[in-house]
């Protein structure tokens, strides 16, 4: 499991950084108080499954900000956009790292949810991230992976 | 150098993704035209029958018609069958990538720096990036 919360931990850190120019703090804390987003990325291939990413929603506009270098308020639309292409990058990175290069997954297109969504099966892997903006919660399901595993 | 507007499509169900794409392209020093934007390969190829465009970016992962098989659709016709692509993608999969590239198209990895996309163009186009800095530098008025 420790290779699997380091591999979404990487790709997620890379995404941040590399397209959000968001940097992680060493540690944080989550403040009970805030708003968050969240979004699903259903994926299929040597294993199926879901990525999730749950971000303080204050964060949006500055990732929008940053990936565009504009400082003009955008829509709504835009702002869930970016969330759901966070999560497709932080998705398409973390899979070959679990998986390997030789392994082939489909993505489908990123699905918006109710930031309170419960989800029935419990994640194989979870890494939270915080930021001066707000926190971002990385959690892969998988429950062919997690039986794998356990077999181990 | 060839001075030649270049007329782009950028197809990607991402809005923020092809908007980053296309200021990273006006950043970039190349001559541009119009630039052409779809949220699906159907959209692209529509785009395509209308409308002359030299270079194409093409995500994969994309609802109604993916970026694969809308490439096989623009090599299969003959309008269009030399138009050059550069898939941005987080595509992983080294056997795929493999794939795409016997197809001839070009290939950037999600995340990219801006530097990444304009090296591939200006390689894609045969034009020497480091003589291009220099060029633009020069005209900048350090030597006049």
């Amino acid at each position: 499991m420790e290779n699997l919360n380091n591999a979404l931990y990487r790709a997620a850190v890379l995404t941040f950084e590399e397209v959000g120019f968001l940097f992680p703090l060493d540690e944080g804390e989550e403040k009970t108080d805030a708003e968050y987003s969240l979004v699903s990325v259903d994926f299929q291939g040597n294993f199926d499954g879901k990525l999730t990413l749950r971000v303080s929603t204050a964060m949006l506009p500055v990732l929008a900000e940053n990936m565009l270098g504009m400082e003009d308020s955008l829509s709504e639309e835009m702002l869930k956009d970016v969330l759901g292409e966070f999560g497709n990058i932080i998705c398409g990175n973390a899979l070959p790292e679990i998986a390997g290069k030789q392994a082939y997954f489909k993505l489908d297109s990123p699905q918006h949810l109710p930031s309170d969504e419960v989800f029935t099966d419990e994640a194989v892997a979870s890494v939270q991230l915080y930021f001066d903006e707000g926190t971002a919660q990385i959690s892969l399901y998988s429950p062919s992976l997690r039986d794998s595993a356990e077999a181990v | 150098m060839n001075n030649l507007k270049l007329n782009i499509l950028v197809v990607d169900d991402s809005a923020i993704m092809r908007s980053v794409i296309i200021k990273t392209l006006k950043l970039s020093g190349l001559s541009l035209g119009e630039i052409y934007e779809a949220k699906h390969g159907a959209e692209g190829l529509r785009l395509l029958d209308e409308n002359w465009v030299d270079l194409a970016f093409v995500d994969l992962n994309m609802p109604i018609m993916d970026g694969e098989t809308m490439i096989d659709n623009i090599r299969r016709n003959p309008d269009t069958s030399d138009l050059e692509i550069i898939v941005v993608s987080t595509e992983g999969s080294e056997i795929k990538i493999k794939a795409l590239r016997e197809k001839g198209v070009e290939f950037i990895h999600k995340p990219f720096a801006p530097e990444t996309l304009r090296e591939t163009v200006f390689r894609l186009r045969g034009v020497n990036y480091g003589e291009f800095e220099q060029c633009t530098v020069s005209s900048g008025g350090l030597d006049f």
